[in-house]
């Protein structure tokens, strides 16, 4: 009963959604306010009538109404209650009614927030954000229904999949939904600016903001699924150019391509036309990639299952591409340049290189992920590319991207001098070559790692004394303490060196990534009971496996233990105990690793299987150094974003707005 | 926007582009089904320089596995039909794998394995970490059938 009531609201939410944009337009076409403030309440009521929704179908999940079909899919009477709350997102029905959640969650937001200059955007942010909830309300009710009932209902279900009882699933699924559909917001002003013919940076100003929310989840999102795959998929990396993770770093890389180039637009009122360019295909890209995974067009061991949603979702993105893209290119002249390119050795000219690369970084991973649906539709037959592709063709724009976050705040506007350049860049050099000595000498002798840690040391010194020339200059002029002036320093200025800490994640990631990358060791070991065997500087001492309890009432647990020791002096590393979880009615294995080691280098061992009731048994070692330098990396990424992020309260921000809209339009005028 | 920072931009693009045919070339992966490698096979072509994506379902009677060494051979038919009404007579193909048997690895399972038909007329998985993927895409849909009857 509860459930159906849940179900009638998520129709009343699709009645709403179509209501509102058709109000709104109808509103602004008869400048009638009325109407356009019915579309936004009619908008703005989307999201509670979703929520009780997804409060219809979490009610059914955790009592286990396993009439519903879609409790049947991922829950059973064995399944704790709460996994039974996050099996909301188990499956691809739910999923798609949780998507709609966090998508009417930033529409609310967006909505309530006080309308003040950007009035005469309202009716078409709202219709623009209310066509597309619609369209996937419309999936929601008509073709992938988690409300849909069996005719006998069954006694009990099938269980969550196994995968997904794990902390990092329960955080990630929506950690990336916020950062997909987080960009719902910009892209509607974005929209709304074209479609009223705005020439100034007005919408910019207003979304920046939800775009670098959309993009801290978009980033916290990647990081977690990481360490998900880490931890639950037992391969011992954190990456693999799969079409899944490949589909949420297409958006994250033309955002991000977005985030600075808005900058420049806001600065200098130039790029108009490419932010507008940049902000469509981060949507569109979104889109793509939420029609990858629900689709079941590509193969990938973590796609949901094959579901004819494919043409809709094509059918989707061409409509919206065909209809942003005749839009703005009706209003080309509108968007002119306040300012032209005067040098390319400038701030300007490096954030443009910059975003030619971030783009065409994007454009290759889009490419290796569809390249089998391209060579199928021209030849009939699918074509795969795999990491060896992405890391030879993505990896090295990435580097390049590197170097630019290090050269870049050293350039100044209009045109920079090569002689200040030089100077500021002796110290970070000089650092720099000092380090590459010292990881030569610690045996770092291959030359593609050894380059691609020194540009990652040189923006890391470079960014770090950035902070320091900043934090001297309030010492020296207001005779501050050094934490103090660092402090004032970050405060007066969030953005910049907000933007700096998130550099200093990319750098910390990128160190980890080129260390597990080059220095990581794989291999799969047979050891007989208390025998040893040495990999690396280790020596791995086979104690033996049990049968223990398993954390779940429908799984056996085996376990097996391990000594570790360092092989040359004996001492003792740390013990390990990786297990096999076997799901007897899932026919699912969950292959949980132990890891010891230290902070720098981690041990990282798997179960693989064992013989004779453990006489003998198979371990795969991972030797990931610098790992951590990854996880650390992520999250110095969202400490940036925050600092960037956290605001002075609303009075001081209005004017500013102002000053700046009143700046960005002036010289068009 | 000047001639030269155009010029500049279509030179970085241009080489971005060839450099991804080029690594295209080398690195593709060709996908490729039970039925079509066995006729390619029977044709006489030499597969024996191209890496193959081969997609089939496990025949669970074909299994050997010898954990001391690693060594995983099994073979698969083009279709989960062929395998229930048609198994003596379905062209079949022998994986070759280095490495611990999954445990998806077991009758019906459909497996993606990435590797070369070698000379021996085996297909040789490679070494990657997913040169052998095993699915089982209709077991939750095969549960929840199971549950609504």
């Amino acid at each position: 009963m509860i459930t159906d009531v849940g179900y009638l609201a998520v129709i009343l939410a699709l009645a709403a959604s179509v209501y509102a944009a058709g109000a709104s337009l109808w509103g602004v076409t008869r400048n009638d306010d009325r109407f356009v403030q019915s579309g936004r309440i009619a908008a703005t009521l989307t999201f509670p009538l979703i929520l009780a929704g997804a409060l219809g179908l979490w009610f059914a999940l955790v009592n286990g109404d396993f009439g519903v079909k879609y409790v049947a899919q991922v829950s059973s009477l064995d399944t704790p209650p709460f996994f039974r709350l996050t099996a909301l997102w188990g499956s691809q029905n739910g999923s798609i009614l949780f998507w709609n959640l966090v998508m009417s969650g930033f529409i609310f937001f967006a909505m309530l927030k006080p309308w003040r200059e950007d009035k005469p955007l309202l009716p078409y942010v709202t219709a623009t954000m209310m066509l597309i909830l619609a369209f996937f309300l419309f999936i929601n009710l008509f073709i992938a229904n988690p409300f849909e009932r069996f005719l006998f209902p069954p006694s009990d279900g099938a269980g969550l999949n196994p995968l997904l009882r794990h902390p990092g699933m329960i955080i990630h699924p929506p950690v990336l939904y916020a950062g997909f559909t987080g960009f719902i917001v910009p892209f509607a002003f974005c929209i709304a600016s074209l479609a009223t013919r705005r020439a100034d940076n007005l919408w910019l100003l207003v979304s920046r903001r939800w775009m670098l929310v959309g993009w801290a989840f978009l980033t916290a999102g990647l990081f977690l699924g990481g360490r998900w795959a880490h931890d639950v998929l037992g391969w011992g990396g954190y990456w693999g150019w799969d079409p899944v993770e490949n589909k949420s770093l297409v958006p994250w890389l033309i955002g991000t391509a977005f985030l600075h180039s808005a900058m420049i637009q806001e600065k200098r009122g130039m790029f108009k036309n490419w932010n507008v360019f940049l902000m469509l295909l981060t949507f569109a890209s979104v889109i793509w990639g939420t029609a990858v995974v629900r689709s079941g067009v590509l193969t990938s061991v973590h796609a949901f299952a094959q579901s004819d949603l494919g043409p809709l979702f094509l059918a989707f993105i061409v409509l919206m591409l065909a209809g942003s893209a005749v839009l703005w290119i009706s209003r080309l002249d509108t968007l002119k340049s306040d300012n032209a390119l005067d040098s390319g050795f400038s701030r300007e000219g490096i954030f443009l290189l910059q975003n030619v690369l971030f783009v065409s970084t994007a454009l290759t991973v889009f490419i290796g992920t569809i390249f089998p649906i391209i060579t199928e539709a021209v030849n009939g037959t699918k074509v795969t590319v795999g990491p060896p592709f992405y890391n030879q063709v993505a990896v090295p724009q990435m580097a390049a991207l590197v170097v630019l976050m290090g050269v870049a705040p050293l350039m100044a506007w209009g045109k920079a001098s090569t002689r200040a350049l030089g100077r500021m860049s002796v110290v970070p050099l000089i650092l720099t070559a000092l380090s590459l000595v010292a990881l030569v000498l610690a045996g770092v002798q291959q030359p593609i790692p050894l380059a691609l840690f020194a540009l990652s040391f040189y923006t890391l010194y470079q960014t770090l004394i950035e902070y320091g020339r900043g934090a001297a200059a309030r010492v020296r002029s207001m005779g501050e303490s050094w934490p103090l002036a660092l402090g004032r320093l970050i405060a007066r200025n969030q953005r910049r060196y907000g933007g700096y800490l998130i550099h200093i994640g990319v750098v910390l990631f990128a160190i980890g990534a080129t260390g597990k990358g080059f220095y990581g060791v794989d291999v799969l070991r047979n050891i007989a009971l208390n025998d040893t065997v040495t990999v690396g500087n280790y020596a791995f001492t086979y104690r033996g496996v049990r049968a223990i309890p398993c954390e779940f009432n429908d799984c056996r647990t085996m376990q097996a233990s391990l000594l570790v020791t360092d092989a040359q002096t004996g001492a003792i590393v740390g013990a390990l105990f990786p297990h096999r979880d076997s799901y007897p009615i899932q026919q699912h294995t969950a292959t949980i690793a132990d890891v010891t080691g230290s902070w720098f280098e981690e041990v990282y061992v798997i179960l693989a299987a064992w013989e004779d009731g453990g006489a003998t048994a198979s371990f795969q070692i991972y030797i990931n150094p610098l790992i951590n330098l990854i996880w650390l990396g992520g999250a110095v990424m969202i400490l940036g974003f925050l600092v960037a992020f956290w605001k002075a309260p609303e009075p001081v921000r209005a004017p500013r707005v102002s000053a700046a809209l009143a700046r960005g339009a002036a010289p068009s005028r | 926007m000047k001639p030269r920072f155009v010029i500049g931009f279509g030179v970085i693009l241009v080489a971005i582009a060839a450099m991804m045919v080029f690594t295209i070339s080398a690195n593709s992966n060709l996908e490729v089904k039970v039925n079509d490698l066995v006729a390619e096979q029977a044709r006489g072509a030499d597969l024996s320089e191209r890496v193959l994506k081969l997609t089939g379902m496990v025949v669970g009677e074909s299994i050997v596995y010898d954990p001391a060494t690693f060594h995983l051979q099994f073979d698969l038919v083009n279709s989960r039909d062929e395998l229930a009404n048609n198994l003596a007579a379905a062209p079949r193909i022998t994986v070759v794998y280095r490495g611990v048997k999954p445990d998806t690895l077991v009758n019906e399972a459909q497996a993606i394995v990435t590797g070369k038909l070698a000379a021996d007329g085996k297909f040789h998985a490679g070494n990657s970490p997913d040169a052998l993927m095993l699915q089982c895409p209709t077991r939750y849909e095969n549960a929840e059938a199971a549950a609504g009857q």
